[in-house]
């Protein structure tokens, strides 16, 4: 009856180290698909970047450029601090299956909601990528660069992922989409988000300079210095 | 500073300013045209669509932008009397360039061409400039880059 008994606690104690283990897996598995921006329903998360840990405000995009070779061969370098307008970046690739609706998209005559953004695709350098299989989906109007090394230096998390960034460098958006309506949801958050803090502290300041004046109150102005607590009293 | 090189040919792009250098070795293509080494440097977005000597470009330049282009010819026009001047142009003046010298003719804009040969290549160099009038303040830019042009 004892031994029974002893079996029996060895057993209870097995079950519960293995539920435990399995308890402890699962988090871990949901810990890393919230950190691919993937819900537990499945959908994968669009708008606020998911995948890199971000501090408050919007930061410089890794690199200024987008340095590469196009499917001709061409050596070309394109800029993000153009100051014209946004870039939205597209790291895309020919072989991932969620790609494809993006390239379909691409070749046709696609609206963004900031009609100021040009679009950029980057994909893996010729080592990597089959230009043979690019040459058929790239898009005419859409420019393509293919390298590894802004692969790495924008750590892409996946494929497609995108990037808008503003003509100062400035990422005001980034994110996987699943879908091409999932990506115009990115870029109509991202506008949204970028318009109360793109200016820097200086241009914050000229910026209230500007609309003080606009009230007809010019520097040096007393009511800049009085208490609005003491006006009543 | 991002350095594009192709075909024996190297240049420096400015930050903000865009690239590229294509074509090269006069290959032959699947329909028997030849694939001239083409540079393009611009200080504004550059379209994927654009001919050799910027059409397709030159019409989104503001007033302060530049277009330059460097087109190399056949080794065949290498010394010929198009190309006697010999040397990379380095620094060019303001009063070279002209408004009647563009490939297209924009309202403003302002245009030079200088053929040359180096090391037994022959090309043209061709720069645009946004605005005849302030030729003399957008210039300097020009000549900062072609300081970093290198030709094998």
């Amino acid at each position: 009856m004892t031994a029974i008994v002893i079996i029996e606690a060895v057993v209870i104690v097995l079950l519960a180290i293995l539920v435990a283990g399995l308890l402890k897996s699962h988090a871990e598995i949901l810990r890393q698909l919230a950190a691919l921006g993937v819900t537990e329903e499945g959908a994968v998360t669009v708008g606020t970047p998911q995948t890199r840990p971000k501090t408050t405000g919007f930061e410089k995009a890794p690199s200024n450029t987008l340095s590469g070779v196009g499917l001709d061969g061409a050596d070309q370098s394109m800029s993000l601090v153009h100051g014209r307008g946004n870039t939205l970046v597209a790291f895309l690739s020919s072989g991932c299956l969620s790609c494809q609706t993006f390239w379909t998209e691409f070749q046709g005559d696609f609206e963004l909601p900031m009609p100021d953004t040009r679009t950029v695709i980057v994909t893996k350098g010729p080592g990597s990528e089959s230009a043979a299989k690019l040459v058929e989906m790239a898009p005419p109007r859409v420019p393509l660069i293919m390298s590894d090394e802004t692969w790495e230096t924008f750590r892409v998390p996946m494929t497609p992922y995108f990037l808008l960034v503003d003509g100062q460098g400035m990422v005001i958006g980034e994110g996987a989409a699943s879908s091409w309506k999932h990506l115009l949801g990115l870029l109509r958050q991202s506008a949204r988000d970028a318009v109360p803090v793109r200016l820097d502290p200086s241009g914050r300041e000229e910026f209230t300079d500007q609309q003080l004046r606009q009230a007809g109150i010019e520097p040096g102005d007393p009511s800049l210095y009085s208490n609005p607590l003491e006006k009543g009293s | 500073m991002p350095r594009l090189t192709r075909s024996g040919i190297a240049i420096e792009v400015p930050d903000a300013w865009e690239g590229s250098i294509s074509g090269g070795d006069f290959q032959l293509q699947s329909d028997g045209a030849v694939e001239p080494t083409v540079m393009h440097v611009a200080s504004f977005p550059l379209p994927p669509e654009r001919g050799s000597f910027g059409t397709g470009a030159v019409e989104l330049m503001s007033g302060t932008d530049v277009f330059m282009t460097l087109f190399e010819y056949g080794p065949e026009s290498a010394g010929t009397p198009l190309f006697e001047a010999e040397g990379i142009p380095r620094q060019i003046a303001a009063r070279e360039f002209d408004r009647n010298a563009l490939q297209r003719a924009m309202p403003g804009q302002s245009g030079l061409q200088r053929f040359f040969t180096y090391n037994g290549r022959a090309f043209c160099l061709y720069v645009v400039l946004g605005s005849h009038v302030d030729r003399a303040d957008i210039l300097p830019s020009v000549n900062a880059v072609l300081e970093t042009l290198e030709i094998e």
